[in-house]
């Protein structure tokens, strides 16, 4: 493109006439009266008329719905001579044909040397587009406000105490049913106060396992005691991280649940067990006592029949001897009387002599496999209590099993010991519950399942010895019960 | 007395001794009498004020139901006049002013000496045997574009979609501007205005009075300013060369000429 080219481009850009008529915009100008002096060729074709239909003979209230003149009359014009300018004033402009769109205005006053109104030059702007998506805007706004309406009535008044947390763990949102169950927050939004009514002995715990749960990004469950009117209660939180699309934690999700019925039910089931058993005891061991002395008495010249029944009678014993043992367990475990006297261990031994115990005539195909040589720091006692379970457990529900292996393998810090068998397996909906306290698979088979405590009590040794414990099941295939302690060095 | 010199942002102006009271119309407030109050400064005092929820009034004195109706607007009048202590005074309305000044006068006989009204209407919708220059939808039509363009657009649409807006400036030069009324006091106002009927307070007015109607006005049109003539004793009407709704503003000139004639 040549200099000459561009210069008469140029010069034809900016020529005012052209400007004026061509703009892309609607322009005229009104007399202070409101007569049509002057209007835009855009304009003209926007309204579908000629300038002879409007200049000079047209009043700007004919371009307006009766609304519109009202409105010019009553807050347009005053406020061009009040102020000088009118912007972005909507109107519906009316074409010939008697249809309209809507148009933004702007107007600005022209004055003489001495002030007086003598034009007003109004600019239109055709927003029909706009307007379309305005509208569609102000109906989502609508919708996005009744939605967001119904999720607070739902939040409100589902009968859960509902909390929302930060991807920190700091809570955020509590629904109203919450807000409401604590006198201590009601009317409040946040949980401002909440950890000052918790139970001296669970404050710490319970806040630095909320911190660490948070932390681990591992849905959790928390038990404390919480001060209400009538005095301390207990409350379950649980908490849920909820993901983004990229897996990063934004938010908790979580309840608050009033567990103090189910808490001190269970504490008097224990505490009548413990007391229970405690009384057992003596009796036992008067029984054992007794039928030593009868064994003894057995080389005298009884009958061998005697013999047979004095075994059985002492198996008997035994058994409930171990059982009300479970119950003791039980009660030191509540009352926190658990104590672990921890020693260097060679695994594989203490395996050995857990199997000399159960199965001394090596009835049963129980074998040892993985690195022999692993060592732990751990109760020697309460682990073979674990070992024991397991394989006593294998040996009770899987029966039929070819092969009971115990595992020892070395992960990162942790030992793990697996004990797998190849019985029926456990259904799955049935294998979370199975470290629940009185839980026990087949309540019908009441020969096979003791008191549903075994598991609960070797959770919380491993638990107290900085273990994890846990349960894999495939059906038909087989169930191993592992549980990992940390390694010592 | 102070809290109602606050209330409607009260001011007096001028060296005479007689009394004009000017109320303004709706949509607006004291400044539109910009134009033609210094014609009258030297020979009366001027009463300039803002009704309540108009102008620079005190918006937290607003009641919803004392504005109503335009009984609430013509006791602000009655109250500024006792506050000022006023025996004696004239009164100029305009548009919906001048029946509220009509409302006011039957109030309180004896207030007013003589009264202007500019472009006046006892009744702004048809009626059987009665031309009042609206119909219904006409009026919803008005609501709609208050609601649409309160300050103008960007101000009325912006927190229509956003809700609260983010920035609270955007909404702070409310009351530095003129005709600044917020849109549910002007949508009150509009619907005591136009929704209004006080033919019957007509036959009652006993003051001197005097109408000043324009050629051409889409509020108050020509049957409308005939009709009043015709139902108030002592009125006389005048027909001016201005057009429009608001000839104190588009024609001063022509307008103070006719009022100092009359006063």
């Amino acid at each position: 493109m040549s200099g000459n080219t561009n210069r008469s481009l140029l010069a034809r850009l900016i020529d005012a006439e052209t400007l004026y008529e061509q703009a892309p915009c609607g322009y005229f100008s009104t007399n202070p009266d409101g007569l049509i002096i002057k209007m835009n060729r855009t304009m003209l074709n926007w309204l579908d008329i000629t300038e002879e239909q409007t200049v000079g003979c047209c009043h700007i209230g004919e371009l307006f719905s009766k609304a519109g003149k009202i409105y010019y009359q009553m807050f347009h014009f005053p406020l061009i001579e009040m102020t000088g300018q009118v912007n972005e004033i909507n109107y519906d402009i009316r074409r010939r044909d008697g249809t309209y769109f809507p148009a933004l205005v702007n107007s600005i006053a022209v004055r003489d040397p001495t002030g007086k109104m003598i034009a007003i030059n109004t600019v239109v702007n055709d927003i029909t587009e706009r307007k379309r998506y305005e509208q569609e805007l102000v109906l989502a706004k609508q919708l996005a406000e009744k939605e967001k309406y119904q999720f607070q009535f739902v939040c409100d008044h589902i009968p859960e105490m509902i909390w929302v947390a930060d991807e920190n763990g700091k809570i955020n949102y509590i629904n109203k049913r919450f807000s409401d169950h604590f006198d201590f927050i009601r009317g409040k939004s946040s949980m401002q106060g909440l950890a000052s009514h918790i139970h001296h002995d669970d404050r710490l715990a319970g806040l630095r396992s909320w911190i660490s749960n948070i932390s681990m990004g591992k849905a959790f469950e928390i038990k404390l005691r919480i001060h209400v009117s009538s005095g301390f209660e207990w409350y379950l939180f649980k908490g849920q991280p909820y993901l983004d699309d990229k897996g990063y934690i934004t938010h908790w999700l979580g309840s608050c649940l009033n567990v103090h019925s189910h808490v001190t039910e269970l504490q008097r089931r224990d505490e009548f067990l413990g007391i229970a058993s405690h009384e057992l005891k003596t009796p036992i061991t008067g029984i054992k006592l007794a039928l030593q002395l009868l064994e003894r008495l057995t080389h005298e010249g009884l009958p061998k029949q005697y013999k047979k029944l004095i075994e059985q009678a002492r198996r008997s014993a035994e058994k409930i001897n171990d059982l009300v043992n479970d119950l003791l367990n039980i009660r030191k475990l509540s009352t926190g009387q658990l104590a672990l006297k921890k020693t260097h261990l060679l695994l594989s031994e203490l395996i050995e002599r857990c199997i000399t115990i159960i199965d001394p005539e090596e009835k049963w195909p129980i074998v040892i496999s993985g690195n022999r040589s692993l060592k732990v720091h751990a109760d020697e006692h309460r682990i073979e209590q674990v070992v024991i379970n397991f394989i006593t457990n294998a040996i009770k529900y899987a029966p039929q099993s070819t092969a009971i292996r115990v595992e020892l393998e070395s992960l990162n810090r942790n030992i793990k010991v697996s004990v797998i068998d190849m019985g029926d397996g456990i259904p799955r909906e049935k294998l979370s519950h199975v470290f629940q306290r009185y839980y026990r698979v087949d309540p019908h088979k009441t020969q096979k399942d003791g008191l549903g405590l075994g598991l609960y009590i070797c959770e919380e040794i491993i638990t107290r010895h900085g273990g994890e414990i846990g349960a894999e099941s495939e059906l038909g295939i087989g169930s191993t019960f592992w549980f990992t302690l940390p390694s010592s060095y | 007395m102070n809290s109602i010199f606050k209330r409607n942002n009260v001011r007096v102006l001028g060296t005479g001794s007689r009394y004009i009271v000017f109320a303004h119309g709706f949509g607006c407030d004291q400044n539109v009498w910009s134009a033609i109050q210094n014609d009258f400064v030297d020979d009366y005092k001027l009463v300039l004020f803002d009704y309540v929820g108009s102008g620079k009034s005190d918006l937290s004195a607003y009641d919803p139901d004392r504005y109503s109706t335009l009984e609430g607007y013509a006791q602000d009048i009655l109250e500024i006049c006792g506050a000022l202590e006023i025996q004696q005074t004239y009164f100029v309305g305009h548009s919906v002013s001048s029946m509220i000044g009509i409302i006011a006068a039957n109030r309180r006989p004896g207030l007013f000496q003589k009264m202007v009204f500019l472009g006046p209407s006892p009744r702004y919708l048809n009626d059987v045997g009665y031309i009042g220059g609206f119909e219904k939808e006409d009026l919803n039509g008005l609501l709609d574009m208050i609601d649409s363009n309160y300050l103008g657009w960007s101000r009325a649409m912006a927190p229509l979609i956003m809700g609260n807006p983010q920035s609270p400036e955007l909404g702070s030069q409310l009351s530095d501007n003129f005709c600044a009324t917020d849109p549910e006091v002007a949508k009150n106002f509009a619907r005591a205005t136009f929704l209004s009927d006080y033919r019957a307070e007509l036959e009652h007015l006993k003051v001197e009075s005097l109408i000043l109607q324009c050629s051409e006005d889409i509020i108050a049109p020509l049957s409308v300013g005939q009709y009043m003539h015709d139902n108030i004793e002592r009125n006389k009407l005048i027909i001016l060369k201005a057009t429009g709704h608001c000839s104190h503003m588009s024609a001063p000139r022509e307008t103070v000429r006719e009022i100092k004639a009359f006063l």
